[in-house]
């Protein structure tokens, strides 16, 4: 009987089934050549988690419209229930069929995944199976979710919509965070890296409501000897169709009213000096007592700076900006404060110390208030160049007509940072290349490459395409990522700046060689360095670390620093305030110990630093992620 | 006696008839507040070929879906081929034939993917027979059923019923939609399928006289109730309508006190009476029940049902009898408004 079942089934959907492997196979295949010629493939299974989070939840939804929806709407269901079969096992023919094309195509994108990622990747018997468990686990989850969808009928475009909508209101109007959220967790950026936690919670999660997806199934599929489903497939009435819409946008206004209503009070900071301007808002904590001319002084200087800044990008406002005094830190070193009840951006600096630099600082200031306002959007990866280079660009824009050489300090740290390598793929893969030169000369290279557009296209043209970049406002739901879709960089310098990128990098390099013709003689002044760590063991599980650094030329007082930071089981950002720093005089102590040991099979995460007055920043030797062996 | 029409005190067949092959014990079947069976009984024979009748939503497709497992009834039991079942089981219904009210095939199946699709699910399949009956039925094999016109699409359902070899076919209401053509042709198949293999057919429709034709014993169910079971001859020896001439000595009702029949009193008026109205002034005997009663022209019209024996004694004073047709009988009882019998 099930044979005959599995039989009818295959010999009805053969093609769809066939068309669908194809297609998704292909799918696949083009996220993967996507990602390698555009040089984004860190791993080969972001792909395979991009393939699960698109093309398996389409290929869960075309697959049940044609096992379930199909079946019920034709009415067909009816014949197969005046024959002997019981209406469970035509069910669930239906959901092993689909279930296992599902699981079997997952697999083999997994296997595939594995078989080109074994060269370049250390796969584990245990990667190997949480990758196999995250991926098989979500395919699970929508599967279950499309089958429970399918016996909804007439109505599963609706909550299609109603879902959509759900996850837009939880993103929008709490504080909740749906990627880390069972199925969402197991797909989130940690899937191509997690070797080591099994992410259970997750997992627990997903398998729960993939058997509550598929209970509710067998029950609208089961109940009243099936007359539910049946009744629920029959097409919408006008009626219906007008209630429907009606109640969409009545809870899409709703939803939108409350996204404004819920937005967060502003932060309060009490004993503050305040300087207002259009758009603009700045609080500096101020002494107890007395007036802070410190604070009323850097309160006025960052209003004005921001407040140009934000009529360059034509932004209507900018956040609300709180600054706290640390005098434990450094003067040149700025943190990020958490408001967790309020909105703004609220920071904490030094600035009452004697070397402290108000225009260093406006410029980190600005770069943070823009990711801030954007809801971080700015950060997105083939754009960050722009947000690095903005500020430096802008605060030294009265000499954008002059040659990059005039503005000594920055041409230095762009030919310092491209001196380390710079290719076309480094602005897509920003990150890494930060990583590689440390963000103030990263800064600098970016800073060149909009001085390249503004000279070479003119400053209008540079603005606009800097306002592309930074000053639009996109929501940040789904549309976000429609928007960066179509908004390329390419695309973006071509219709705003009116250069295709390849020109630009030709004249941006050209730009460059003409600086370092000037500078090449303190170019070759400024240190570089090149070090290394080895592990020594203490016993079976802990390791000491030492390191050993080389500075190029050396100078007599080279003060340098060793950055480490013991990274968590999965990469993400670091920040800046959990790294903790020795720091040696090179002539005396070119080799340092760490003071505390380290488990075996963590990961280090460091660099040696070292200031360099030129430059007025640091240089490093690259931040590597190595794991203590 | 009167004809029994109450299903709960149905007569239990005589000694002579063959065996029950189907018989319903108090089914029962309720969507919402909707009864739309109640406490049915029914048997069926062997052999014979059994109309159910009823009007529209009578309770017949209910009963029905019942009878073939499809929907579960509330109460009552099922007894088919001797096993007694809440359910139709599986088993139970791979004994079974069924041509339904509507025909859903899967659009993309010719006729002989359809064959072979539901042979696989009868352990009994007749592959021979059924490319026979498709000969037989001129239904092309390789069309798709998407293809097929209404009375070839019921032809092949009576194809795909029949080629299990079922000991039991069940139809329900197969000729709605056909053209008379058609409809004869299939009643005709069904006529020869039941006496060449002694089918035993289960045959509703609401069309009296397809069931006049082809039936050996009806069942007419109303309201989800059945208000009678038997052979066709006993039921029209039963009801039969009786006219009473108008006397001049009428007031406040009938009185009847001669016989004057009419000689040109038509035998089956084409108007039936209207629904019963209570009138007590009508002195019948108490063996005589009333199924309707109406007044026209002065002229008193009744619809009387009672034994055979009962309307032998029959003495009423100007009083006319005369038979009536299966169709006025059926009207009759299952006149909207008649009230409980």
């Amino acid at each position: 009987m099930t044979r005959t079942l599995l039989r009818k089934e295959l010999c009805q959907h053969w093609l769809a089934l066939l068309l669908l492997c194809f297609l998704m196979f292909a799918g696949y295949g083009l996220i993967l050549a996507g990602r390698l010629i555009s040089g984004e493939a860190g791993s080969v299974f972001e792909s395979l988690r991009m393939f699960i989070m698109v093309i398996v939840v389409l290929g869960g939804l075309v697959l049940c419209h044609r096992l379930v929806v199909m079946e019920y709407a034709a009415r067909t269901q009816l014949f197969l229930e005046a024959l002997p079969v019981a209406r469970w096992r035509m069910v669930a023919v239906k959901y092993v069929i689909g279930l296992g094309l599902m699981l079997g195509i997952v697999g083999i994108a997994l296997a595939a995944s594995c078989a080109i990622g074994h060269r370049n990747e250390i796969l584990t018997p245990r990667f190997i199976t949480i990758l196999a468990a995250r991926a098989l686990s979500a395919t699970l989850f929508a599967y279950n979710f499309f089958f429970l969808m399918g016996f909804l009928g007439r109505y599963r475009l609706a909550l299609y919509l109603t879902a959509l909508l759900a996850c837009f209101a939880v993103a929008q109007l709490t504080d909740l965070e749906l990627d880390r959220f069972g199925p969402f967790a197991l797909l989130d950026e940690r899937f191509p890296y997690e070797n080591d936690r099994v992410p259970w919670d997750a997992l627990r999660t997903t398998w729960t409501l993939s058997a509550l997806f598929l209970l509710l199934a067998v029950t609208f599929s089961l109940t009243r000897e099936g007359t539910v489903a049946t009744l629920l497939a029959e097409k919408m009435s006008h009626r219906e169709k007008v209630f429907i819409a009606a109640l969409l946008v009545g809870v899409t206004f709703a939803l939108s009213v409350l996204d404004e209503k819920t937005k967060r009070a502003p932060f309060e900071l009490h004993n503050a000096v305040t300087e207002n301007r259009p758009g603009i808002v700045i609080n500096v904590a101020s002494q107890m007592s007395g007036e802070d001319t410190d604070a009323k002084r850097l309160a006025q200087h960052i209003a004005d700076k921001l407040s140009s800044s934000r009529i360059y990008l034509g932004l209507a406002e900018l956040p609300p900006v709180f600054i706290t005094r640390r005098r434990d830190l450094d003067a040149n070193r700025y943190e990020r404060g958490q408001l967790e009840e309020a909105s703004g951006l609220h920071v904490q600096a030094n600035f009452g110390a004697s070397e402290f630099d108000r225009d260093n600082f406006a410029a980190w200031l600005l770069r943070e208030a823009l990711i801030v306002q954007s809801d971080g959007r700015v950060k997105y990866e083939p754009k960050m160049w722009v947000l690095d280079g903005f500020a430096p660009f802008y605060f030294a824009q009265e000499q954008a007509a002059a040659p990059p050489a005039q503005n000594r300090t920055l041409a230095l740290r762009a030919l310092y940072g491209i001196e380390m390598g710079f290719t076309p793929s480094d602005l897509r893969r920003w990150h890494s290349f930060r990583e590689r030169v440390g963000e103030d000369i990263a800064g600098g290279v970016a800073w060149s490459g909009l001085r390249t557009i503004a000279r070479r296209q003119g400053p209008e043209s540079c603005q606009r395409f800097i306002r592309s970049v930074l000053g639009v406002s996109v929501p940040k739901d789904f549309r976000a990522l429609q928007h960066e879709r179509s908004a390329s960089l390419d695309r973006l310098l071509l219709m705003e700046a009116g250069v295709e990128f390849n020109t630009l990098w030709a004249q941006w390099l050209e730009e460059l060689a003409a600086a370092r013709n000037l500078l090449a003689s303190e170019l070759v002044r400024i240190p570089k360095l090149t070090g290394e760590v080895s592990f020594a063991p203490l016993s079976a599980a802990s390791r000491k670390i030492s390191y050993h650094v080389r500075i190029e030329p050396a100078r007599g007082d080279t003060r340098y620093s060793f950055l480490y930071h013991q990274l968590p089981a999965f990469d993400e950002e670091v920040a800046p305030q959990s790294i903790r720093r020795e720091q040696n005089l090179y002539a005396q102590r070119p080799n340092g110990e760490l003071p505390q040991s380290f488990t075996r099979g963590a990961r280090l995460y460091w660099t040696f630093s070292l200031e360099v007055p030129e430059l007025r920043c640091p240089v490093i030797s690259g931040w590597k992620r190595e794991e203590i062996r | 006696m009167p004809l029994n029409l109450d299903p709960l005190a149905t007569t239990a067949p005589a000694l002579s008839q063959p065996a029950a092959l189907l018989r319903t014990h108090g089914l029962t079947r309720s969507f919402g507040r909707v009864r739309a069976v109640e406490d049915l009984d029914l048997t069926v024979h062997a052999g014979e070929i059994y109309g159910f009748l009823g009007v529209n939503g009578a309770g017949k497709t209910t009963t029905i879906r019942m009878l073939m497992g499809i929907i579960k009834p509330d109460a009552g039991r099922i007894e088919l081929l001797g096993e007694q079942t809440r359910r139709t089981t599986i088993r139970q219904k791979r004994s079974i034939g069924y041509v339904s009210q509507e025909q859903t095939f899967y659009p993309w199946m010719t006729c002989r993917a359809l064959g072979r699709f539901v042979g696989g699910l009868y352990p009994t399949w007749d592959a021979v027979e059924f490319e026979r009956l498709l000969r037989v039925l001129e239904l092309p094999p390789d069309r798709r059923a998407s293809q097929l016109s209404g009375g070839m699409r019921v032809k092949l359902a009576l194809a795909l019923a029949l080629s299990p070899r079922p000991a039991l076919l069940i139809l329900d209401e197969p000729t709605s939609g056909l053209d008379p053509v058609a409809r004869r042709e299939f009643l005709e198949i069904i006529q020869r399928q039941a006496r060449e293999h002694h089918r035993t057919t289960f045959f509703s429709s609401h069309l009296i006289d397809e069931v006049e034709r082809v039936a050996d014993r009806v069942g007419i169910i109303h309201r989800g109730r059945m208000r009678y079971e038997g052979d066709l001859e006993t039921l029209q020896a039963s009801v039969r309508m009786v006219r009473i001439a108008p006397s001049p000595r009428l007031q406040n009702g009938i009185e009847l006190s001669q016989t004057q029949p009419e000689s040109d009193a038509p035998s089956l008026p084409p108007p039936l009476p209207s629904p019963i109205k209570s009138n007590p002034e009508v002195p019948l005997p108490p063996q005589f029940e009333v199924l309707r009663d109406d007044t026209r022209n002065g002229a008193r019209i009744l619809v009387l049902n009672a034994s055979p024996a009962a309307w032998d004694a029959f003495q009423v004073p100007d009083a006319q009898v005369s038979p009536l047709a299966l169709e006025d009988i059926f009207i009759a009882m299952v006149g909207t408004a008649i009230g409980p019998l």
